[in-house]
């Protein structure tokens, strides 16, 4: 474990992009409850870390994160710019009033979205390849990630009821 | 072998928090899973990969069944132990059944720990009972701060 390691482009650039990235979520209009808006938070989060903490890391360590491969302090500055992302996932499915024939265009534009951004981390030397991975891989993980989001976010708003059962 | 075993535990886990009767709404249940999981995965990664106080299998069958474990097994179990009692429950029916979850979750470590999926180095059995114990207030924790700052703030 390090701290910073070389405070350089990557770690300014996690810096600009999550101030950028919380003040769009505290001045954007509030269109999420409350409850929703809580678990955006939580569920981008967690997205991301399953899969940079499964392959990012262990066995097939498909990419670096910032200076080493060893969890550093702008690790967590990588990783809390999930919650964001998670958020805004959730805003504009409720504001676009996403419905069974938009989910398709609007996975497909998230996972677009998502590609260009993990390519402007390469670019930023926030995230480095290893182990022969390429870009393109990781557009089936945005789909299926963005899927899952999408259909998660249908189950928690799908009726009135409190409870699961 | 563990492969199969821990499948088949993470869908046990699954089922069970499917079928049971919950106490908690969906938005909790699933604010307790997310931030588990989020806690696990961090020490997970800090104990196993940076401190290697515990190593796990370079077998691929048995590296996928340690990270199964890690992704459903720990966060799904200890949300079925704080379900399974009613919301209003006594603090000793909590204590009871947090002791009693977290018990559980230290034998299916020792089932990861007899098919050779994880080595203890600087680590035992009973850190881990502790740990899970420590996950359990974590989930009374964030379900303490869901409904004091999220529910009471939108009731406002």
């Amino acid at each position: 474990m390090i701290w910073i390691g070389n405070f350089s482009l990557n770690e300014i650039s996690l810096i600009v992009m999550n101030v950028i990235g919380y003040s769009l979520m505290t001045f954007l209009p509030k269109k999420l409850s409350r409850e929703v808006a809580f678990i955006s938070v939580l569920a981008g989060v967690s997205t991301g870390m399953l899969f940079d903490f499964t392959i990012g890391g262990g066995l097939v360590d498909f990419y670096k994160q910032n200076d080493t491969n060893h969890y550093e302090l702008f690790d967590l500055f990588y990783y809390s710019l999930f919650a964001p992302f998670g958020y805004f996932f959730m805003y504009f499915y409720h504001v676009l009033q996403i419905n069974k024939i938009t989910f398709i265009f609007y996975i497909t534009a998230w996972s677009l979205i998502g590609i260009t951004v993990q390519w402007v981390f390469t670019l930023l030397h926030i995230l480095t390849y290893q182990n022969n991975y390429h870009l393109s891989y990781s557009f089936p993980i945005f789909l299926l990630t963005q899927t899952l989001t999408g259909i998660f976010y249908m189950f928690i708003t799908s009726n009135n009821s409190r409870k699961l059962n | 072998m563990a492969l199969s075993i821990i499948i088949y535990l993470a869908w046990l886990g699954i089922t069970i928090l499917y079928a049971m009767k919950k106490p908690f709404s969906k938005i909790e249940i699933s604010a307790i899973i997310f931030f588990i999981f989020i806690i696990d995965i961090n020490r997970s990664w800090i104990t196993n990969d940076e401190l290697k106080y515990i190593t796990y299998s370079n077998v691929p069958l048995n590296f996928s069944a340690y990270i199964i474990h890690r992704t459903f097994i720990t966060p799904f179990y200890i949300v079925i132990g704080m379900n399974s009692i009613p919301r209003n429950s006594s603090i000793v029916m909590k204590i009871s059944a947090i002791l009693i979850s977290s018990f559980v979750l230290v034998l299916i470590k020792i089932v990861l720990l007899s098919f050779d999926v994880v080595h203890f180095h600087q680590w035992n059995l009973i850190y881990d009972y502790l740990y899970y114990i420590l996950l359990h207030l974590l989930g009374y924790f964030i379900l303490y701060c869901y409904n004091s700052f999220v529910l009471k703030g939108a009731k406002n």
